[in-house]
C-alpha cells in the first residue's frame, strides 16, 4: 500500500517495521548488523538525525535507493535509548512527529486512513468527498472523518485546547467527527507517544556507534542546560500538594482567586509556618489587592481561636469547592490517594524529600487508601 | 455497649451473612477473568499484628516492644494479649486476595462471611501481589458509581443528621454537617448519619438511566450486552462497561469520558469566531442570537451528542432558575424573562430570544455552559478515572445495610425498589435497642411496611428491618 518513500516517511508504519525486520529482528541483531563496516552509512545518518532533533531542525529524509535506508530511524532511536536522557528522547519525539505531520498534510485521505488503521489499529470512517457529505447537517459537513472515541482518547487528552476535549466534540454511536487536519495531528501525536513510552533493553553497541553516542552526549550537556524551575525551587514548596501548588502559582501570577481559594492558601501557608508578612507577599500580585484588607484577612485567619489559627480545609472540602485538581482530573499525585488533608500531604512529602525518597510504593504498604466505598 | 456485646453482635451478623452465602451461591456474580482480579474484603472481625519495633520512651531511653505475634478478634483490641504492647497494627480489611476458580471464591465467602466484598475493575497479571507495580496492570473495565452522596438530593435535609463531637456540646442538626464549624462550640469535628429513602434513590436511578441511555448507549455506542448494571446495596447504582475495546484506556482518557458525561468543560464559540476563522472546522457549539441552536428537529441543524441537547438543557436550567444560587449578572434578568427565554428555546429551530433584553451572546454562552453542567449525569468521577479502583461484588451483601447488591438489567431497573427487591433476609423477628439519641432515627419502609421513627427504645421488628438498623449502626441487638 505504501510507496518506498512513504515507508521512509512513516517509520511507525507496518511496512517500515517489516522492512527493517528483514535485516534485524531485534535490537541485538540491529547492533550486530550496524557493526559491519559496509553498513557504516546508516550509523552516520542516524547520528545526524539525532543531532538534528537536538538542534530542533527538521528531520532530513535520506533516500539512497538502498533497502537499508529504512534502518536509519531505528538506529537513531537506538542511539537515543542508549543515552537514556529524557529530554533528548522528547526532542526526538517532537522532531520525528513533526516531520510526520508535515508529510501527512500532503497525503490523500486514503493514506491517512490506511496508516491509522494498519499501524495503530484505529477505527476510522471516511465521510466521502464534499459532495457526498452534502446530505449531512451543515455543522457536520466540514469533518472528513469519524474516529472511534477510544482511539481519539489515546491522544487527544494531551492537547490542551478546548476543541480537543471530548465534551466539545460531536460524538455519535461511539464515533467522533474530526477534520483531516485533526487526524494528521492525532496520528503524529500517537507516534510522538510511542517514542516517549517505548522501553527497550539496549544491547552493547559497535565501536563507531559508541563514538557517536559519546559525541552526542557531549553536545547534549552543553545544549540542554538544566533549567531550574524558578517558582517552586525551595524545599517547602516542592512538598506542596497539587491543590496548593496551583493556587499558590496563580496567586503569585496575579490571577484573581476565589474567596475559598484565598482562604485555603492563607490558612495552609500560615499552618506550615510562614509568617503573616510572607503570606501577605503571596497575595501582593492580586488584581484587587488592598494592603490593609489583605493584612486584616491574613491576621484574622492566623489569630483565630487563641493562636491556633484556622485549619485549612480538608480534601473533601477542597473537592467540594472545585479546588482539588486531582478530583477534577487535572493533576495526579499518588500520595493524594492516601491523604485526607493537604497538610498531611505536605508533611509526608516534606519528610520524603528530606530523606530523598522518591519511590512511592511504600504508600500502599503503610497507609490506608482514602477511597470511599459505596 | 460492652465489649462482649460488640463481639456478640458482630458474630451474629457474620453468621447471618454466612447463611446467605451458603444458600445463595447461585446469586453471586463471578466476574469475568476471575483469576486476573484482585479481591478485598472488609470483615466483621479485626486482624491485629503486634509489630516488633524500637521506641523511645519519654526519658529518651530506647527499648524494644512487641512480640511479633498476630491474631483476630471480634472485640476492640487495645493491647497485645501476649505482651501488653500497645503498638498494634489493626485492620478489618484483607486485600490482595485472588481466586482461581468460582468454587474458591464461593468457599471463601462462606468461610469469612465478610461485611463487604470488593474486586478490582482492573485485570492484573498477578492480582495477589502486594505492590501495585508487581501486580502488572493489564487493563480495566470502565466503571461508574452513582451515589446519593454526590447528588445533593433535597431529602438529605429531612433524613441526614449530624452531631457535634465535642463531649460537652449537645449541638446537632439535620442535613449535612456544617461546612466550617459548630454553631455553638465552634468545634470542627462532627459525626454524621446518612440515611436513604425513595427520593434519593430515585435521583440516583434517574442519573443512572441518563448515563446508560443517553451517554453510554446513544453517544458512546456501547453494546447493551456489554453493560452491567447493579444496585450498590446502599445509596446508589454501579455501571460497568465490559467491552474490551475500552480496557486499555488510561486515566486521562477516562477523565475525558467523565467530563463528557458530566458536561464539564463544555465550551461554546461565538458567531464571530467561526466567521473569521479561516478553517471553519470548529467543533464547538456556536451560541449566538444570529445562529439558531443545533437541533434534531431540523435536519440541516442536527448534530449528534451534546450539541443537540443544549437547547433542552437550557430549557430545563432556565425553568429551574429560581433555585439557582449563582451570582452571575444574568441571573436576575433571566428570572424576570424566564418565559420569553424558554419560548425561544422551544421553537423549531430553537433560538436565543432577542426579546430577553440585557442578555447578549456572551451571557447566553455562559448560561449554556451552566445548563450543560446541570444536565449532565452526576457520577463520582474518581471511581471512573482511577485505574485501580475496587467495586462491590454483585450478589454479595452490603454490610452497611444488609441489602443485596442486585444485578439488574435495563428493564428491571425501572421498577426496581431496593426496599423490597434487595432484601436478603426474611422470616422471624429480632429485638433491638434503637439508638435514636439526640436525633431520631428516620422512618423507613421495608416490604411496603413503614417503621419508625425511633428514639431510644427497645422494639421487636421483622428480621429485615432489624438487620437494616443493625447494619446502619443505629441499633444494638438486645
Ligand atoms: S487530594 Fe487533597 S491534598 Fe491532594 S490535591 Fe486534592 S485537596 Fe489537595
Ligand atoms: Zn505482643
Ligand atoms: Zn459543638
Ligand atoms: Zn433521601
Amino acid at each position: 500500500m505504501l510507496t518506498r518513500i512513504q515507508m521512509l516517511q512513516y517509520p511507525f508504519s507496518v511496512e517500515a517495521r517489516r522492512a527493517s525486520q528483514k535485516f534485524a529482528r531485534d535490537l541485538r541483531d540491529l547492533s550486530k548488523f550496524l557493526g559491519e563496516s559496509n553498513n557504516r552509512y546508516i550509523v552516520e545518518e542516524a547520528g545526524e538525525r539525532v543531532l538534528n532533533a537536538l538542534d530542533r531542525k527538521p528531520i532530513r529524509l535520506v533516500n539512497t535507493n538502498d533497502e537499508r535506508d529504512v534502518l536509519i530511524y531505528p538506529t537513531a532511536r537506538l542511539i537515543v535509548e542508549k543515552i537514556g536522557n529524557v529530554r533528548l528522547r522528547s526532542y526526538q519525539a517532537v522532531a520525528e512527529s513533526k516531520s510526520v505531520r508535515s508529510y501527512l498534510s500532503r497525503e490523500k485521505y486514503e493514506i491517512l486512513e490506511y496508516l491509522a488503521e494498519s499501524a495503530f489499529g484505529w477505527e476510522l470512517e471516511w465521510q466521502g468527498e464534499i459532495l457526498e457529505r452534502s446530505h449531512l447537517s451543515s455543522i457536520l459537513q466540514p469533518f472528513e472523518f469519524k474516529i472511534a472515541f477510544q482511539n481519539f482518547l489515546q491522544v487527544a487528552p494531551k492537547f490542551h485546547h478546548d476543541k480537543w476535549k471530548l465534551v466539545n466534540r460531536h460524538v455519535d454511536a461511539g464515533m467522533v467527527y474530526i477534520a483531516k487536519k485533526e487526524l494528521e495531528r492525532l496520528i503524529s501525536g500517537k507516534f510522538n507517544d510511542l517514542i516517549l513510552e517505548s522501553t527497550s533493553d539496549v544491547p552493547t553497541l559497535p565501536t563507531r556507534l559508541t563514538e557517536i553516542v559519546q559525541s552526542i552526549e557531549t553536545e547534549l550537556t552543553t545544549k540542554i542546560r538544566s533549567t531550574k524551575p524558578i517558582e517552586f525551587s525551595d524545599e517547602s514548596k516542592g512538598a506542596f500538594p497539587p491543590c496548593i501548588s496551583i493556587i499558590y502559582a496563580e496567586s503569585v501570577a496575579g490571577k484573581n482567586l476565589s474567596h475559598e481559594a484565598r482562604f485555603a492558601l492563607a490558612a495552609f501557608l500560615l499552618k506550615i509556618g510562614m509568617s503573616e508578612k510572607e503570606v501577605m507577599g503571596v497575595f501582593k500580585a492580586a488584581p484587587d489587592y488592598v494592603r490593609s484588607l489583605a493584612e486584616y484577612q491574613v491576621r484574622h485567619i492566623s489569630s483565630k481561636s487563641a493562636g491556633e489559627g484556622y485549619t485549612p480545609p480538608a480534601c473533601d472540602k477542597m473537592q467540594g469547592n472545585h479546588l482539588c485538581p486531582v478530583y477534577l482530573g487535572e493533576a495526579w499525585d499518588d500520595l493524594c490517594e492516601y491523604v485526607l488533608h493537604p497538610l498531611d500531604f505536605y508533611q509526608t512529602r516534606a519528610w520524603e524529600l528530606s530523606k530523598n525518597i522518591d519511590d512511592h510504593s511504600w504508600y500502599s504498604r503503610k497507609r490506608e487508601k482514602k477511597q470511599k466505598l459505596s | 455497649m460492652s465489649s462482649n456485646h460488640i463481639q456478640r453482635q458482630r458474630k451474629f451478623l457474620q453468621l447471618t451473612f454466612q447463611d446467605y452465602y451458603i444458600e445463595n451461591a447461585d446469586l453471586v456474580d463471578i466476574p469475568a477473568k476471575l483469576h486476573n482480579r484482585e479481591f478485598g474484603m472488609q470483615l466483621f472481625s479485626l486482624t491485629w499484628r503486634c509489630d516488633r519495633k524500637i521506641i523511645e520512651s519519654d526519658s529518651g531511653e530506647q527499648k524494644e516492644v512487641g512480640c511479633g505475634r498476630s491474631g483476630t478478634s471480634y472485640a476492640r483490641i487495645l493491647k497485645c494479649p501476649f505482651c501488653d504492647s500497645k503498638q498494634l497494627q489493626i485492620t478489618d480489611w484483607v486485600r490482595h486476595l485472588g481466586f482461581r476458580t468460582r468454587d474458591a471464591l464461593l468457599h471463601e465467602l462462606v468461610q469469612s462471611a465478610p461485611h463487604s466484598v470488593y474486586h478490582s475493575a482492573a485485570l492484573y497479571e498477578t492480582p495477589v501481589a502486594r505492590f501495585m507495580h508487581e501486580k502488572n496492570w493489564r487493563g480495566a473495565e470502565l466503571i461508574f458509581d452513582i451515589d446519593a452522596d454526590h447528588l445533593d438530593s433535597k431529602c438529605t435535609e429531612r433524613h441526614d443528621s449530624w452531631i457535634c463531637n465535642d463531649a460537652d456540646c449537645e449541638e446537632s442538626g439535620m442535613g449535612p454537617p456544617p461546612s466550617d464549624e459548630c454553631p455553638s462550640c465552634k468545634g470542627k469535628s462532627f459525626s454524621s448519619r446518612k440515611w436513604v429513602c425513595d427520593d434519593c434513590l430515585q435521583d440516583a436511578k434517574d442519573n443512572t438511566l441518563k448515563l446508560y441511555d443517553v451517554f453510554l448507549s446513544e453517544d458512546f455506542g456501547i453494546d447493551p450486552e456489554k453493560i452491567v448494571l447493579n444496585y450498590s446495596g446502599h445509596r446508589g447504582y454501579h455501571v460497568r462497561v465490559q467491552d474490551s475495546k475500552i480496557f486499555s484506556l488510561d486515566s486521562s482518557a477516562r477523565t475525558e469520558i467523565v467530563h463528557y458525561i458530566e458536561g464539564t468543560g463544555f465550551t461554546t464559540a461565538s458567531f464571530r469566531s467561526t466567521v473569521e476563522q479561516d478553517d471553519y472546522k470548529n467543533p464547538l457549539v456556536v451560541i449566538s442570537e444570529k445562529v439558531p441552536l443545533p437541533t434534531s428537529a431540523v435536519e440541516k441543524l442536527s448534530v449528534p451528542g451534546w450539541a443537540n441537547r443544549v437547547s433542552q438543557a437550557m430549557v430545563e436550567f432556565i425553568s429551574d432558575i429560581d433555585s439557582y444560587h449563582g451570582s452571575e449578572r444574568w441571573v436576575k434578568v433571566l428570572k424576570e424573562n424566564k418565559q420569553e427565554a424558554i419560548h425561544g428555546l422551544k421553537r423549531t429551530p430553537p433560538i436565543l430570544s432577542p426579546r430577553v433584553k440585557g442578555i447578549g451572546d456572551k451571557f447566553w454562552q455562559e448560561i449554556s455552559i451552566r445548563a450543560v453542567q446541570s444536565y449532565g449525569a452526576s457520577i463520582d468521577g474518581p471511581v471512573t478515572y482511577d485505574l485501580k479502583r475496587v467495586i462491590r461484588l454483585i450478589g454479595s451483601i452490603n454490610g452497611k445495610t444488609g441489602f443485596k447488591v442486585n444485578r439488574l438489567n435495563r428493564e428491571e431497573i425501572d421498577s426496581f425498589n431496593p426496599f423490597v427487591d434487595a432484601i436478603a433476609f426474611r422470616g422471624g423477628t429480632l429485638k433491638v435497642h434503637t439508638l435514636g439519641g439526640l436525633v431520631k432515627i428516620p422512618a423507613f419502609k421495608i416490604d411496603a411496611e413503614e417503621y419508625g421513627p425511633y428514639g431510644d427504645e427497645i422494639v421487636e421488628l421483622p428480621k429485615p428491618a432489624a438487620l437494616f438498623l443493625l447494619c446502619k449502626g443505629v441499633a444494638n441487638l438486645e
